[in-house]
């Protein structure tokens, strides 16, 4: 994960919460970025972005309404039937 | 930093706490454990738990010395647990947190992954299932519709519908194609699925089979029966059992998570208000577990319904799973869980 500012607020469930909607409007569409969720961070909250790749993700601040971003990379996400027979 | 770095600012903080203890750390002024923390990828970083009082100082002193690597969590009052299961004290208020220390799971025979593959009978949570036409998923749970007596089996879209493919009325094997299920293993027929939106965001992953007359059911978990439901609040601590994987244990870490990119047989499809758990022993899920129930095994509730899996990310970097919000998913289906 990258890193939020070390003076980054102690940011509230709620507050976590709006901010990953109004991030996640943002980033609707991009295909680097595969969620936007709230995450538990340093007895706080955070809004955490996830990523496909570390080497090609969008720019992000490193807070929204003075709430945490975090970015990890996460690679593909798949429906996860068995794909090629018994495993 | 490195895992020297780590255990070095971790025996610091055990001196801070006042005492040599190294593990678990129980003290008149409340609980604190403090221990190293894998991220993944070369990573460490410490864990805190504490609750809220004195703990909370070494807390404080966890986040100065170890910076974003240091993981502080008030947990609030730890007690022991005898006879866990449904019928454990669950979470009053936030106030008071009850957290069950029972050793990971085992997955004895029943739970064990090479016996979900087979063909068993009565049904049970946690084995192979499929529509004629997919591989392999799992039976979620077995729920019931207003005033209809049958019994119907909740698993996802992609496993029982074959992602919206898949004609109603037609055949579900127990144990699915992939394990050697054929015709004879027929068990019921897809009822209903929430269709799969391509142009907006979904809120579930999720269908019904309604079984057959002569088809029995034991809907008993590794906890015993599973009829309530509960909001997958972050840091839970949850469990599943599944076709590939079994029985395995694990944590929430992201909660409201929107815009989850799912590559379906149909191209790339959205989720909104999804559920992120990692596993506390590996991963927490592979494929054929889809539609597996995930629940809280301190208070026996019904949390998610797992479809999905990351490649990487989370503790060792063995890849996070992604659930839907139960309620959605019974909501959507106008179904409840058996009781």
């Amino acid at each position: 994960m990258t890193a939020a500012p070390e003076d980054a607020g102690r940011a509230s469930r709620e507050a976590a919460s709006a901010a990953k909607s109004r991030l996640a409007g943002v980033l609707a569409g991009d295909g680097r970025v595969n969620g936007v969720g709230v995450v538990r961070w340093r007895s706080a909250y955070a809004v955490r972005v996830s990523v496909v790749t570390e080497e090609d993700r969008p720019d992000l601040p490193a807070e929204v309404d003075g709430v945490p971003v975090r970015v990890e990379a996460v690679g593909e996400i798949t429906a996860g039937p068995v794909r090629d027979g018994p495993s | 930093m490195d895992i020297q770095a780590a255990r070095e600012v971790k025996r610091e903080l055990v001196r801070t706490a006042g005492t040599q203890a190294t593990e678990a750390l129980e003290a008149p002024s409340g609980a604190l454990v403090v221990g190293v923390r894998v991220y993944g990828g070369g990573r460490f970083g410490l864990a805190v738990r504490h609750d809220g009082t004195a703990g909370a100082a070494v807390g404080a002193r966890a986040v100065e010395l170890a910076g974003e690597d240091a993981d502080v969590v008030d947990i609030g009052v730890v007690r022991a647990l005898v006879g866990e299961g449904p019928t454990a004290p669950r979470l009053v208020g936030g106030a008071e947190r009850v957290i069950p220390l029972r050793p990971a799971p085992q997955a004895d025979g029943r739970w064990a992954a090479e016996t979900l593959r087979r063909r068993e009978r009565p049904l049970r949570p946690g084995l192979s299932i499929a529509q004629e036409a997919v591989t392999a998923g799992t039976l979620g749970a077995f729920v019931r519709r207003e005033g209809d007596p049958r019994t119907y089996v909740l698993s996802d879209n992609h496993v029982l519908a074959d992602s919206d493919r898949a004609a109603i009325g037609s055949g579900v094997l127990q144990p699915g194609p992939a394990d050697g299920g054929t015709a004879q293993d027929a068990v019921g027929r897809l009822t209903a699925a929430a269709p799969l939106q391509v142009a907006t965001p979904n809120a579930v992953d999720a269908a019904v089979a309604v079984l057959a007359d002569d088809v029995e059911v034991d809907a008993t978990y590794p906890v015993g029966a599973i009829t309530a439901t509960a909001l997958a609040d972050d840091q839970l601590v949850v469990e599943k059992v599944g076709r590939t994987t079994g029985l395995t244990r694990g944590v929430v870490t992201a909660v409201e998570l929107d815009g989850v990119a799912v590559g379906y047989p149909a191209g790339v499809l959205t989720f909104d208000d999804q559920v992120e758990v990692s596993g506390t022993d590996g991963a927490f899920s592979a494929g054929g577990d889809s539609g597996s129930l995930v629940y809280d095994p301190a208070t026996g509730a019904a949390v998610g319904l797992l479809f999905a899996g990351s490649e990487r990310g989370g503790p060792e970097g063995s890849g996070l799973t992604f659930c839907n919000p139960v309620d959605a998913v019974l909501s959507a289906l106008g179904v409840r869980l058996l009781t």
